[in-house]
């Protein structure tokens, strides 16, 4: 059997679509299956009118299911005569079984009287709208209304319903809509609805102008948007998200070019991408040199007959979209940006300075936040950071401090680039501080306050910096301490072996860096030679207690051999230096262990020779506790 | 230029429309108020179950939209068409698109457009979900499913369509900017535009929201118009006591222009509005539903 299902409604957000689109195509394979119907080749398409659930093979009913139950034991189940109980009638009266189909099976050691159930099997077509009711009413929207009196919630209100199984209609009824065989196409353009079947609908739709594919939608604005940008000598600004948001906006996508007054090009240019983009979805276009050009490009929702015309409206609208975001602009820069300091960010500022104490770095974080207060960031927050970096060099600041400022929220998502400069990293570092101490540390994988995001962003910049930040002398809060440890555990986890990393963890004392670059010496070194030696020292150093001695009372060659050794080893930051010279010492252990009686029964001798093993020890567990290591 | 509706023709065309769909056609509030919503016709009607089919014009005042009479479509003052429309007709959005096509705007050639927007009024306790819709990528209409309104999960849901004049004159038009819309034109000829009647007084209402608007003044009258709601709600006076907290809402937006509040302190006035919106919505309840 072939299924189509639409459901028709007025626009719904792009966010909703998506959701509801991903909802089904996520769980309708599995509702069915759990309702043993077989099926093949499903597909979920959208536009912002309508959701389509088309399923091209589907079994015409349920599949058999034959369940055993197993019930009360043999020797309960009858009596000495071989009759059967009142608790084995009980037990077959329940499933309504004739006693003659009732078998005694082996489980877990014991005879139970047991029966096979067969499901009843049910068709497809009296089962079916149920499951399609059931999972439109389970779709997770962030936002839902009601507006008749069923109701029902949804988005915004459904409007039609077009339900075939096979060719028939599958009566089914959703908030006061009943189904038929019925759709239309486009809101303007081919707005009649007409009766359709499983062989004319896709085509029904593509003549009467509605293209069901989001990803074909997508295709034809790029197509056509950088087409337009080209003919004017421009590159498209590829915005993904926009062309995302676009795409579910309109079931027959349609770009025009337009232009605006090269006197606005005077505007910063973030600014007027962000107008165009936020109030108007329009896309930008630069010249090869990565300049803004006067020119946009608008995805109208249908076919126009006068394209011009309409290019004109939109480029007005945009001149007062662009009128406004001067006049702000302006206003702003009557102002120098430390007057839009409301009430400085002391917490912030008191990281900053716990990070370095640097008179830029003070400033830079005294005047972070100023720009949350100018009318263009009240009016775009996204710009929050760009704009007090812009009002900073207006100021006569510090380029290294517009800079920092600018930049003070990289890395903004996975994969971001972190801040250029020193100054950018720490006023970035100090911000995630505040974060990290304000909110409560998420669990799970929820982050509602992006605090798990901040904090990969903070162990990643500590990285690719190689700040030497010793946290647990900057940040007393344990949780917070560990909160950032793990993150960090996680990050190392995506390329180095778990139990190197858990070797590493203690002994680099809340070090980010020298923990990794532990790690790395351990991964790219060869311990296994070594490893069985330093765990036999660490297991006498653990287990004997002793006096510690100033002077060694040393007797044989091989322990002055070591001792001079040992005393090579400098604990500096060059981990893979020490390893070496570390296994260098291999042998003259394995001799040292060979011929020497460490518990010498004289005690000074003992004494000295545990700490022998003891320096040694120091010398091995500053790189790693090797007893973690495989 | 003569098949195109004039300013005022376009306010009677909308009127004649929504009256042959059965709408009352009802008048303005006489107070400064910041949305149509805020007018009476709409936030007390809207909170009982009783039909009501209302249209009016309502002249809004948003002093922070003030540009002195420079930017080409945003105003301090300006006119709105609200209809509400309860309970929902069957197809409202199709009802809308034929008060367009009554005005004489073509649906593909201005590429109409519905835009998600859902509002919101935090002084009145209301939201609702909808659109902006978009004629030619501006906005001429906000159309919203009113879900709540006092504070109150309404239980017969309306259908809010409230049309900027001036956008959909321009559209109309086809004019760039608002000032130059043809309000009418005389029998003499003579051609009178939006600027006429309004450019020198946004101007001035703009250096009055912008820069004159004695703080001082604002925050005390805020406080008397507070306290006088208050007194009249006591008194079981709740038309009058809404009068007072819309003064009180329009006062707020006048000290918002002048950045007189600070950010942290703008909800404390708004919950102030709320509190008394809400007592007037119980109020009017108890009046009209018996059922509370």
């Amino acid at each position: 059997m072939k299924l189509l299902f639409e459901i028709g409604f007025e626009e719904l957000p792009v966010s909703e679509i998506e959701t509801a689109v991903k909802f089904i195509s996520d769980n309708i394979k599995e509702n069915l299956d759990d309702l043993r119907i077989n099926s093949e080749g499903i597909n979920v398409f959208s536009t912002p009118r309508r959701l389509v659930l088309s399923i091209s093979k589907l079994s015409k009913k349920q599949y058999d299911l034959i369940t055993e139950i197993c019930g009360p034991k043999e020797n309960e189940a009858f009596d000495s005569e071989g009759k059967l109980t009142e608790i084995g009638i009980g037990f077959l009266n329940k499933y309504k079984i004739d006693p003659r189909l009732s078998y005694i099976k082996e489980k877990n050691g014991n005879s139970v009287l047991a029966i096979k159930i067969h499901s009843k099997v049910l068709l497809t077509n009296k089962i079916i709208s149920d499951l399609l009711i059931k999972i439109v009413f389970q779709i997770p929207f962030t936002k839902t209304m009601h507006w008749e009196s069923s109701k029902m919630r949804f988005p915004r209100p459904i409007r039609w319903i077009m339900c075939l199984l096979n060719n028939d209609i599958l009566p089914l009824q959703i908030a006061g809509v009943a189904s038929s065989n019925k759709t239309c196409g486009h809101r303007f353009m081919s707005p009649n609805f007409q009766e359709i079947n499983q062989e004319t609908y896709f085509e029904f739709l593509h003549k009467n102008n509605v293209v069901i594919d989001k990803f074909k939608r997508k295709e034809i604005i790029l197509d056509k948007a950088k087409k337009l940008a080209k003919s004017i000598g421009g590159i498209l600004v590829i915005d993904e998200s926009l062309l995302e948001i676009v795409s579910n906006m309109v079931e027959y996508p349609w770009p025009i070019l337009g232009q605006f007054d090269s006197k606005y090009l005077a505007i910063p240019q973030e600014i007027l991408i962000c107008e165009m983009r936020e109030h108007q979805k329009y896309f930008a276009i630069t010249d090869i040199n990565g300049n803004l050009m006067p020119n946009f490009i608008a995805v109208l929702g249908s076919k126009p007959n006068n394209e011009e015309k309409i290019a004109i409206g939109n480029s007005k609208v945009l001149k007062a979209r662009f009128e406004d975001g001067s006049f702000y602009y302006e206003e702003d820069l009557k102002k120098k940006l430390d007057e839009f300091v409301d009430e400085p960010p002391e917490q912030l500022m008191e990281w900053a300075s716990l990070l370095n104490n640097n008179s830029n770095l003070r400033r830079a974080a005294y005047l972070s936040k100023a720009d949350l207060n100018s009318g263009i960031v009240s009016q775009f927050p996204e710009l929050q950071g760009v704009m007090g970096g812009i009002y900073a060099l207006h100021s006569k600041e510090k380029q290294e401090i517009s800079q920092a400022i600018r930049e003070q929220y990289y890395p903004r998502y996975a994969g971001d680039k972190i801040p250029s400069t020193l100054l950018g990293v720490y006023l970035s570092l100090s911000n995630r501080l505040v974060i990290l101490h304000n909110n409560k540390l998420p669990k799970g994988n929820a982050d509602p306050f992006g605090v798990r995001r901040a904090t990969v962003g903070f162990v990643k910049m500590i990285l690719e910096r190689k700040l030497d930040i010793q946290l647990n002398g900057l940040i007393a809060d344990k949780q917070i301490l560990d909160f950032i440890m793990g993150r960090a555990y996680n990050i190392f986890s995506e390329e180095y072996p778990i139990s190197i990393i858990e070797a590493t963890r203690s002994v680099s004392d809340f070090n980010l860096c020298k923990w990794l670059a532990r790690i790395q010496a351990l991964h790219d070194f060869d311990y296994s030679k070594i490893s069985a030696i330093f765990k036999r020292v660490n297991n006498i150093i653990s287990s004997k207690t002793y006096l510690k001695c100033i002077k060694l009372n040393l007797k044989e060659e091989i322990e002055f051999k070591i001792n001079n050794a040992i005393d090579e080893i400098y604990l500096d930051s060059d981990y893979k230096s020490i390893l070496y010279k570390l296994s260098s010492i291999k042998d003259m252990l394995d001799k040292f262990f060979a011929e020497i009686l460490v518990m010498d029964i004289e005690q000074s001798v003992q004494n000295s020779r545990l700490t022998l093993l003891s320096k040694i020890y120091e010398k091995i567990i500053y790189i790693a506790d090797f007893s973690k290591l495989k | 230029m003569l098949n195109m509706l004039t300013f005022q023709e376009l306010i009677f065309a909308l009127q004649k429309f929504w009256s042959t769909q059965g709408c009352i056609i009802v008048q303005p509030i006489d107070v400064e108020v910041g949305a149509g919503t805020l007018n009476r016709h709409t936030f007390l009607h809207v909170l009982s179950k009783d039909a009501w089919n209302a249209a009016y014009v309502q002249p809004t005042r948003r002093p922070t939209d003030g540009r002195f009479g420079k930017n080409p479509n945003r105003l301090q003052h300006y006119y709105q068409f609200q209809v509400i429309l309860k309970p929902i007709p069957a197809n409202p959005q199709e009802k809308y698109l034929d008060s367009l096509k009554s005005i004489g705007l073509d649906l593909i050639d201005n590429d109409i457009r519905f835009v998600e927007d859902d509002w919101e009024h935090p002084c009145i306790g209301a939201s609702g979900l909808g659109w902006e819709i978009w004629a030619q990528g501006m906005e001429i209409t906000q159309f919203t499913y009113f879900q709540q309104c006092g504070g109150f999960e309404l239980s017969q849901i309306p259908c809010e369509i409230t049309y900027g004049l001036e956008r959909l004159a321009m559209c109309i038009q086809n004019v760039d900017n608002i000032y130059d819309i043809i309000w009418t034109i005389l029998p003499s000829g003579q051609k009178i535009t939006y600027g006429d009647i309004h450019k020198q007084e946004e101007n001035e209402w703009s250096y009055y929201n912008f820069l004159y608007a004695d703080t001082d003044m604002c925050f005390a009258h805020f406080q008397n118009y507070h306290d006088q709601a208050l007194k009249l709600l006591r008194h079981g006076l709740t038309y009058p006591a809404y009068e007072y907290a819309l003064k009180c809402s329009h006062l707020f937006n006048v000290l918002d222009a002048r950045l007189a509040i600070k950010p942290t302190n703008r909800p404390i006035f708004i919950s102030k509005i709320r509190a008394l919106t809400k007592q007037c919505a119980i109020q009017y309840l108890k009046i009209t539903d018996t059922t509370l």
